[in-house]
């Protein structure tokens, strides 16, 4: 009995002392010593790094694996011995996994996040200012459309260094429009062509939709501007979407939804399996999906968001940036600031360009011959003027977004509240949160 | 010096203080500390990042009290209880009752049941997502082919939620079966022979010798799956989200929402929330506790 107590009280010192062995501190940041490797399987070169650095972003669809590629490049290129680690998740996923990340300071040194992200974590002090990147890199700035890199300053203050820039596009099934007798290669231009078009091609037997509308309130600014009116006033103090212009958009998505033009309560993600699948006739979303209609062999045309019947546009703009962490140390830093440089180059973003669809936004990109001949950039390109960003400079967006609109859009689309209670609870919503501002 | 250790080991209380250090460390760590805290945080308004705390005192559950969302996801919570507790422990009264023979037949029918509950919740969820899916799922597929019209399924903010707790029946009913059919099969056969004798049938057996001896057995499934139903989380997160429009929105995913999701990220706001889920949960146990330590003491 005796030997088994001491047995007993032996295996569980080993115990505890494993277990806190297990707690160590963990690897120093910069270090060599690094943790799992998910960018590339070139364990080869592992050994000389000396610097590795963690990149998240949210490019799960194709886009993605391209962007793995150019970085996988990097990692066997560069000389500094710099070593990205990129981890591709759901927006949404990154979104949750950030906000904890930062305030332990755990958070990636590298970020690709939205611009309309930038002032909630630029102000909670999660992403740092980027201004001395054009100095230390020793890069032509003037080379890069000014339009774009102030897309993602705060407050006088630059966080993000552009990563790509695009609004939005109408996607179109060229098949399905020579089904509906439509011509392929005449997409609608206005609101009216739109609901006519939509219309024609939905086929409720085939499961088949005209137009899809995803959750989200986006869905609505895409019409909304192009109506002439807005979400809020031009000083952004009060909420201008209780309006004839805003009532007359969502009764129009609304109806979409009755008719059973659009599936209801479906995500952005979802609507794009349905577009791939060849379900649905007209999409409106970004140039994210290019490279996926490609893949599918989907026969599809890409142009402009239909206009306001007086043929008015004007579309949600933006774009993606990278930005620095809190968390990242000096070194992760100047790390960081190297990767961007290298996607600066030109030859990075005309790959990402041609292979990706995105719009061109480096001036010598745009110049390129082989830009200028290739057919979607020529259509996307001039398109970028239209393109605006919605709540810019605004922390307060994410909670309005979240809160407000697009809870109400869903009941909009569920039928649960008319148009005119829709338009009226976004502006009470908007209001209450710019109140306690 | 090695006899003192070793003696000082072998007293029986040092060593059972030894042999618990393991466990008690891990849970002042893991749970105790971050259960005060949390409590704690749920008087101040604070962010995230815990930047510029101020002390609110009852400020937080004030605004919870006002709070459309939270009584939204409460009911919601409540809901999916009251449609999980009753039919997954009655189902799995029913399924254990038909498998707790020692036969190869059904000890195999005891294994395939128990399959879901080993596996993850996340998986199995994003595997009914896709089932469930109205425009993909096999689902709406063989409804239509039946011909139901307009099939929703997930998407319908009526049926969201039954299908989620349909769901979880189906995944956990195998782990109450198990602890029930133990509970079956420990019931002496003496009591079955000597009411045979008496003229008993088997539903009168159920009733009067079966019943009696399992109630301490379901007061314990009960009790454990009400408190695992209102802290459901991983199902609704995976499969809905917690719409459409909130519908499926739980008690812990709204907490969550609150600390983690949406900004201004007040996890001063969320532990109130998460101290009122506790209040409720234990409140609710208690309660059922005591009902079934009384119909014990009675004999059902």
């Amino acid at each position: 009995m005796k030997k088994v107590r001491s047995l007993c009280s032996i295996l569980v010192l080993f115990l505890v002392i494993t277990a806190l062995a297990g707690c160590n501190s963990p690897a120093k940041k910069g270090s060599d010593v690094g943790t799992t490797q998910q960018s590339s399987n070139n364990s080869s070169s592992d050994s000389k790094k000396t610097v590795r650095i963690k990149f998240w972003n949210g490019f799960t669809a194709s886009d993605g694996d391209i962007l793995r590629e150019i970085f996988d490049r990097f990692n066997e290129q560069n000389d500094k011995g710099i070593f990205v680690e990129m981890d591709i998740m759901p927006w949404a996923n990154l979104l949750e996994k950030l906000a904890p990340a930062l305030a332990t300071g755990t958070a990636p040194a590298l970020l690709l996040l939205g611009s309309e992200y930038i002032p909630e974590y630029a102000e909670s002090g999660g992403i740092i200012p980027i201004e001395d990147f054009w100095d230390w890199s020793k890069l032509n700035r003037s080379n890069y459309e000014q339009n774009v890199q102030d897309t993602f300053m705060y407050k006088g203050i630059y966080y993000g260094i552009p990563m790509q820039y695009n609004t939005m596009y109408l996607y179109w099934n060229k098949d399905l429009f020579k089904e509906a007798g439509l011509d392929p290669e005449k997409p609608p231009k206005t609101f009216d062509e739109l609901k006519e078009y939509a219309a024609l091609l939905t086929n409720k037997n085939k499961q088949q939709y005209g137009f899809g509308i995803a959750t989200g309130h986006s869905n609505i600014t895409n019409f909304l501007w192009s109506n002439g009116g807005d979400w809020l006033n031009g000083e952004q103090t009060e909420a201008a979407c209780n309006s004839p212009e805003m009532i007359e958009v969502l009764k129009m998505l609304r109806d979409f939804a009755v008719s059973g033009v659009t599936p209801v309560g479906m995500s952005g993600a979802e609507l794009d399996n349905l577009l791939m699948a060849g379900q649905l006739g007209l999409y409106i979303n970004g140039p994210w999906l290019i490279n996926g209609c490609r893949q599918n062999n989907l026969n599809f045309g890409i142009g402009a968001v239909p206009a306001a019947n007086d043929g008015h546009l004007q579309v949600p703009g933006g774009g993606c940036a990278f930005m620095v962490t809190s968390s990242a140390s000096e070194e992760e830093k100047i790390a960081a600031y190297e990767c961007i440089k290298y996607w600066l180059s030109k030859d990075v973003l005309k790959e990402w360009s041609i292979r990706n669809g995105f719009p061109a936004w480096s001036k010598e990109v745009l110049e390129d011959e082989e830009i200028k001949k290739d057919e979607i950039q020529s259509v996307l390109g001039p398109l970028s003027k239209y393109g605006r960003l919605p709540f810019a400079g605004m922390p307060e967006y994410n909670q309005i977004a979240n809160e407000y609109l697009d809870p109400l859009f869903e009941q909009l689309m569920y039928g649960q509240i008319t148009p005119e209670e829709c338009a009226r609870m976004m502006a009470d919503g908007i209001n209450s949160i710019l109140r306690k501002k | 010096m090695f006899k003192a250790i070793s003696a000082y080991f072998q007293k029986t209380e040092t060593a059972a203080w030894v042999l618990l250090l393991p466990s008690l460390l891990c849970l002042t760590i893991f749970l105790f500390i971050p259960l005060i805290m949390s409590f704690c945080l749920a008087f101040f308004d604070v962010t995230i990042f815990l930047k510029n705390a101020e002390f609110i005192l009852f400020d937080n559950f004030k605004e919870l009290f006002f709070d459309g969302r939270f009584w939204n996801a409460l009911g919601n919570t409540a809901y999916f209880t009251v449609m999980v507790v009753p039919i997954g422990v009655t189902f799995s009264l029913v399924v254990a009752m038909f498998v707790s023979e020692n036969s190869l037949f059904k000890r195999s029918l005891r294994v395939i049941y128990y399959l879901p509950v080993i596996c993850s919740m996340t998986a199995i969820g994003i595997m009914w997502a896709i089932l469930l899916d109205p425009t993909i799922g096999m689902f709406a597929y063989w409804l239509r082919a039946l011909g139901f019209k307009n099939v929703q399924l997930l998407k319908d903010p009526n049926l969201a939620m039954p299908l989620i707790a349909a769901m979880t029946i189906w995944k956990t009913f195998g782990q109450n079966m198990i602890i029930l059919v133990a509970a079956i099969q420990s019931i002496p056969d003496e009591y079955y022979d000597a009411s045979m004798i008496d003229g008993a049938n088997s539903w009168k057996q159920f009733i009067y010798i079966t019943l009696p001896a399992l109630m301490p057995t379901l007061g314990f499934c009960t009790i454990t799956s009400t408190i695992a139903s209102f802290m459901v989380f991983d199902q609704t997160y995976v499969m809905t989200r917690g719409g459409p429009m909130f519908r499926t929105e739980t008690l812990v995913q709204y907490v969550y929402t609150r600390g983690f999701i949406i900004s201004p990220f007040r996890l001063g706001y969320a532990s109130a929330a998460a101290f009122m889920l506790f209040v409720v949960i234990a409140a609710i146990t208690m309660v059922m506790y005591h009902f079934f330590m009384k119909k014990e003491a009675k004999g059902l």
